[in-house]
């Protein structure tokens, strides 16, 4: 037994020292979650990737689980057969749905064989299917399903409108998703109720358990609309790693400080598996991703299917003809600079209500209308009136205690007198989601090793036990993040309120 | 037709000896450790491609047992000769290496192992002298034919992306001749018993595995000469 042990060892460790490089690399797009109640339908989306540098024939996907299928054309991005992973470093998705109504756990796979079984490769461990399916029945109320997005994931993704101008860059636009019609009916659960202080409570749990599900795929930052898309390699004639701004740029940041992180490529990437410099750089990792206001209309529309527009300073309330470019919440006016309101029923206007400096919404009638009137600068802004193309900040009008009206689920929009070159209209050109917690090790706290770098404060930044927390993507995507003074506290151009303001 | 000229050879060469002297029959029990070099690597052709197959270069020990039946004759005054079948067998050797997909070490992404096992059937004899009437140091050879069998190929993946090919090489055997030489000495502890030690080197002949399905050639890794140095402890029963 001894010498078979030190045999399979002396072996093993000979082959690692060579190195590791599977024939086909499957590295996960959406993790499948790791527990099901019978009942519920499970997915996971995989990049396959012909990691050899040989064409390969007779590709296909193998010895999937029983109650485990493969969805045909979820999006432009998956494989419509995969022969089409034939040649050296091609690749493209797939979607598996596991039906938890089999008996047992789910775990392996999926096995990518090529030459009818000569080459097999399946995801790293990590990686892999892992699912533990409990007996039901599932939880019919909305407080069980805060965190259940398993009919939302079952859903497509990318709009069936191809937009030929945007397609390779921009990517599909993204799916209306809704909201489980039965077992469990959560289409009952979203209210505009103000006074149904549980319900608000749950959808604000829920949006800020939508955008955790994402922080923790480990996306990128890029200028897409959906999550499952990737720039390809040429964009509309342009090679991606010279796209500097626009459509289909992605964050090629690496590195940036406090360097006490350690990090080798994206910050919490442990270096092993499918979690390295190699995968995120050159085996097109990197490549999916969304942008700031991209992640919150997304994570709006999963966590409700609630619609508003993608673009940061449309979904902030300025117009989309160009006029309300530097206009500032407490800068408007009756006249020309008025912004736009929210309407659930168009999924291109603004998202929610501007708070006011009190934690109310602002009414456009009344006594109170304007956050207690035009020119007052009541609202939740570090820019005052009266309206100027190059607004001065003044970061002493958000206090501390005014942090404390803000509720989990407010966006929070930054501007920049100027614009920071992001964005070449708009003032207007970050979103932050605001949760409600604080860094710490509490049960409702973030620990600080999930609290991502950023790139903008100083290098001797760190996250520090009570420092409120927001979620945003920008640097390597969607993460959580201090919400520091100097980036954004200081740069608080508004925010809006969409919990209990609009539909899905 | 092959058992009928091995006993053909055996009477020519004991027919003479039991014309010269009186043959005490001889059963001797013989157990110990075998050492090989099981070292091998083979391209192999899987179209449109070829992996390769790098063994490991490494010496390998197995036990080896066995039994030799037969007579012992004095011809010269303390000089004897014995001369019988023996049959040994060893543990499996084990063979082990890497695969290198595309024979490229970059796509280093499986090692395999497989178990080599050799029966062997033999003619052996052995000369030995007497000093003080009761060691008796010998030197001793062997011919046969080896039946060797290459069984059990495994894979294992170098990361838990890898996964085995779906058809494993078969199982495969194989007759190869066989020889021997060695030296030692046996004790006589009682008038009929005898113990001993020695050092034989072994040629167990060639093996090789089955093929795969997969494979588009019918070529498969084999070992062409696998030699065995081994240390023998024995005990003989002289009738």
């Amino acid at each position: 037994m001894n010498k078979y042990f030190w045999s399979i060892l002396i072996s093993i460790i000979s082959a690692n020292s060579w190195g590791e490089t599977p024939i086909f690399l499957v590295t996960p797009n959406t993790k499948v979650t790791s527990s099901l109640v019978q009942g519920q339908t499970g997915t996971a989306i995989y990049q396959v990737l012909n990691n050899s540098n040989h064409t390969l024939s007779n590709i296909q996907v193998t010895n999937l689980p029983t109650g485990v299928t493969q969805v045909s054309n979820p999006g432009p991005d998956y494989c419509t057969n995969l022969t089409s992973l034939n040649g050296p470093g091609s690749l493209c998705l797939i979607e598996l749905q596991i039906n938890s109504n089999i008996s047992g756990n789910l775990s392996g796979g999926p096995i990518i064989s090529a030459y009818n079984g000569l080459f097999r490769s399946q995801p790293f461990i990590a990686d892999q299917l892992s699912t533990q399916i409990t007996a039901g029945p599932v939880g019919q109320t909305c407080g069980e399903n805060i965190d259940n997005f398993s009919y939302e994931l079952t859903q497509p993704f990318d709009s069936g409108v191809i937009d030929p101008a945007t397609i390779f860059s921009w990517g599909p636009g993204r799916n209306h998703l809704l909201l489980s019609p039965s077992n469990p009916n959560l289409t009952i659960c979203p209210t505009l109720d103000l006074t149904n202080t549980t319900q608000i409570a749950w959808m604000q749990n829920r949006m800020i358990a939508a955008e955790n599900f994402w922080v923790t795929q480990k996306l990128n930052y890029c200028h897409h609309h959906v999550v499952d898309f990737y720039t390809p390699v040429t964009s509309y004639g342009t090679p991606r790693t010279a796209i500097a701004s626009g459509g289909g740029f992605c964050s090629t940041s690496t590195s940036l400080a406090p360097s006490n992180y350690g990090q080798q490529i994206r910050w919490n990437y442990s270096g092993t598996e499918s979690e390295t410099i190699d995968n995120w750089v050159n085996k097109n990792r990197m490549w999916y991703g969304v942008d700031c206001s991209d992640f919150t209309s997304f994570a709006y529309n999963f966590a409700f299917g609630i619609q508003f527009n993608s673009d940061t300073g449309f979904q902030g309330g300025q117009k989309t003809d160009g006029s309300q470019d530097t206009v500032t919440p407490n800068s408007q006016d009756l006249s020309t600079h008025l912004l736009e309101l929210p309407n659930s029923s168009d999924p291109n206007s603004p998202a929610g209500l501007l708070v006011c400096k009190d934690g109310t919404v602002e009414t456009r009638t009344g006594p109170t209308a304007f956050c207690g009137g035009l020119g007052t600068d009541g609202y939740f802004s570090v820019f005052r009136s009266p309206y100027s193309t190059h607004p001065i900040p003044h970061p002493e009008d958000i206090t501390p205690a005014m942090l404390n009206l803000l509720q989990p689920g407010d966006l929070i929009y930054l501007g920049f007198a100027g614009n920071d070159g992001n964005n070449p209209t708009s003032m207007v050109t970050h979103v932050v989601t605001w949760t409600g917690k604080h860094v710490g090790n509490g049960p409702n706290d973030i620990p600080a090793s999930q609290i991502a770098p950023e790139s903008i404060c100083p290098n001797n930044w760190q996250p520090q036990t009570g420092d409120w927390v927001i979620i945003d993507s920008h640097y390597q995507g969607p993460d959580y993040r201090v919400f520091s003074a100097c980036f954004y506290q200081n740069n608080v151009w508004g925010v809006r309120r969409v919990i209990g303001y609009m539909n899905p | 037709m092959k058992k009928r000229i091995f006993l053909a050879c055996l009477l020519m060469i004991f027919l003479p000896i039991v014309s010269l002297a009186t043959i005490r029959p001889v059963v001797t029990v013989s157990s110990g450790i075998a050492r090989a070099n099981v070292y091998s690597s083979k391209v192999i052709a899987f179209a449109p491609f070829q992996n390769t197959y790098i063994g490991s270069n490494h010496y390998d020990t197995a036990s080896d047992t066995g039994l030799f039946i037969g007579g012992e004759a004095v011809f010269q005054p303390n000089w004897a000769w014995q001369l019988g079948l023996s049959y040994f067998q060893n543990s499996s050797f084990i063979e082990s290496g890497n695969v290198y997909f595309f024979s490229d070490p970059a796509f280093n992404n499986l090692t395999y192992q497989y178990q080599i096992q050799s029966r062997r059937i033999s003619i052996d004899t052995k000369i030995s002298h007497a000093f003080e009437k009761i060691w008796h140091p010998y030197l001793s050879a062997s011919i046969g034919s080896a039946f060797n069998k290459a069984y059990q190929y495994t894979e294992y993946p170098v990361t838990t992306a890898d996964l085995p090919m779906t058809q494993p090489f078969a199982n495969h055997s194989n007759t190869s001749l066989t020889y021997s030489a060695g030296l030692g000495f046996d004790v006589d502890i009682t008038e009929h018993w005898r113990l001993g030690a020695g050092y034989r080197f072994v040629n167990l002949g060639n093996v090789n595995l089955g093929t795969t399905p997969l494979q588009s050639s019918t070529g498969t890794i084999s070992n062409s000469h696998i030699y065995t140095n081994e240390l023998l402890a024995q005990i003989s029963y002289l009738g």
